[in-house]
């Protein structure tokens, strides 16, 4: 898994590359710890290159999403592949964090 | 460590050259040093006692350095003790022969102080070292194994067989992908004529996974005892689900939380009430063979303490059968990195339809295992099998 931070429109971006599954996704979890407790911030985590995620990974963008949500922040998912989405589906995890399909819209729902 | 911990044998023909090695070792702090004049005293004294280090000269009488040397590394038990080589200065290819056998490390004599000391002091260090790592796996090996017994004990094995009263036959298998994992089943009595069964798959793999499935077992076997208390058995499987997920969303600050089926099946009426919170649509089934998945919309436990979830009901055919099942069947890969997916593992379902519940797992599992092959299994695999009527 590879991490790269940006920032857009005054939204921090944080594209995730790879594998996020057990191994890599504490990794994960500790670098949005890290930007997420700065208050206000507004994130947007980027899977475009994500090649699949576990339902460890699941867990840290759950945390995150409480994270953010208590540092007054925002935090926005964009980017995931077909078989992500189905996984989100299946366990209808849209209810529980904002998922749009790309960047621009991730962009527009955080500004 | 210090050095005067560590037990050093020095094996050498020449008495002056083991009396000034031993006295140099002395200066060193290594005060715990024995002799042997031949290879044959060094074997039987490295038999008897542990050493953490040899120092072994090559050339000598009867059996030499090489000899000793062969017959360590052959010993499992004595494999890992750690040899230096005493050479003289011109055996070069002697000492690239033991270093090929397995020995450490070689000095040149005469000795010089301060390559005594580096390569005495590393061998040693890489040793202790090498039996911390060792300790400590076998100690995580046999703590895992335990904890693997626990889990699998804590799932039911006594599985209920058909009686006129209760039509009803039933087999589950779980196999977590690690020594333990997050799946569960369950199934427990929760009236004379009501059966509950459940398939769980907590988030992530290994030991976090493992002690939230404990909780989560337990939490589900609890308040299923309350409510049947409470209320005769007359309660839905989403009130159940409701208060086991308002209870396990409470110190849950690392948001662990469990997809699961679970179910209410009336025994004399062949009536299936259901909730499913997340999990795998589970296969409802005629011995015909023809499918109904039973999904919802419903979040997983554990993350949202206020949710309501919601049942569904649905009806058994007389000998028809429920296939409930955690994604370690339809996630698990091949060596080509491809998905085993819904549609194998619904084939198999259909074209053993009318079989007993402990063979169609047994079919559903053998044609997973022809599937990956040599595969690695990757997460934790959960099948049960249900079978109403006559």
């Amino acid at each position: 898994m590879e991490m790269n931070e940006g920032t857009q429109d005054a939204v921090t971006v944080l594209e995730v590359a790879g594998r996020v599954d057990s191994v890599t996704a504490p990794d994960l979890g500790d670098r949005l710890t890290s930007l997420l407790s700065t208050p206000q911030r507004r994130l947007l985590i980027d899977f475009q290159r994500m090649e699949y995620i576990s339902s460890a990974g699941f867990r840290v963008l759950f945390v995150a999403s409480r994270h953010a949500r208590d540092n007054g922040g925002r935090l926005a998912v964009c980017g995931l592949n077909t078989k992500a989405n189905e996984l989100f589906e299946i366990a209808d995890f849209h209810k529980l964090i904002k998922v749009v399909p790309t960047r621009d819209e991730g962009l527009a729902a955080l500004n | 460590m210090s050095p005067a911990d560590y037990a050093l044998l020095i094996v050498d023909d020449n008495p002056n050259n083991r009396f000034t090695l031993a006295r140099r070792l002395t200066r060193e702090g290594y005060t715990n040093v024995t002799q042997a004049e031949n290879g044959r005293q060094a074997l039987d004294l490295i038999k008897a006692k542990p050493f953490d280090l040899v120092l072994l000269d090559i050339m000598m009488p009867d059996i030499n350095g090489y000899e000793v040397l062969e017959q360590l590394k052959k010993d499992p038990k004595l494999r890992d003790i750690p040899v230096i080589m005493i050479s003289a200065i011109d055996e070069v290819e002697s000492v690239v022969r033991c270093i090929e056998i397995g020995a450490e490390d070689y000095l040149p004599k005469p000795f010089n102080v301060t390559l005594l000391r580096a390569r005495v002091g590393a061998t040693l260090e890489k040793k202790r070292m090498r039996d911390e790592i060792t300790r400590h796996t076998r100690r995580m090996e046999r703590e895992l194994a335990t904890a693997r017994a626990i889990q699998l004990s804590m799932v039911p094995t006594d599985f209920p067989t058909a009686a006129p009263e209760r039509p009803i036959t039933l087999y589950a298998v779980l196999r977590p992908a690690r020594e333990i994992g997050g799946d569960l089943y369950d199934f427990f009595w929760v009236a004379p004529d009501c059966i509950c069964l459940v398939v769980a798959d907590v988030s992530d793999k290994g030991a976090p996974a493992a002690l939230y499935m404990a909780r989560a077992k337990t939490v589900i076997r609890v308040v299923a005892t309350h409510l049947a208390d409470a209320c005769g058995g007359a309660f839905s499987p989403a009130e159940l689900v409701s208060k086991a997920n308002s209870v396990l969303c409470q110190d849950n600050p690392h948001m662990m939380f469990v997809t699961l089926f679970l179910c209410l099946l009336n025994v004399r009426s062949g009536e299936l009430t259901w909730c499913n919170a997340g999990h795998n649509a589970p296969y409802l089934f005629s011995r015909e063979g023809v499918l109904a998945a039973l999904g919802t919309e419903d979040i997983p436990a554990g993350l949202v303490p206020t949710f309501t979830y919601s049942s569904k009901s649905a009806q058994f055919s007389d000998g028809g059968s429920l296939f409930i099942f955690s994604d370690g069947i339809t996630e698990a890969m091949n060596e080509q990195s491809e998905l085993y997916g819904s549609e194998q593992l619904e084939a198999t379902i259909r074209s053993h339809a009318d079989s007993a519940p402990s063979d169609l797992v047994a079919a559903v599992l053998q044609k997973l295992q022809s599937f990956t092959g040599t595969a690695a299994q990757s997460d934790d695999i959960t099948v049960l099998a249900c079978r109403w009527g006559t």
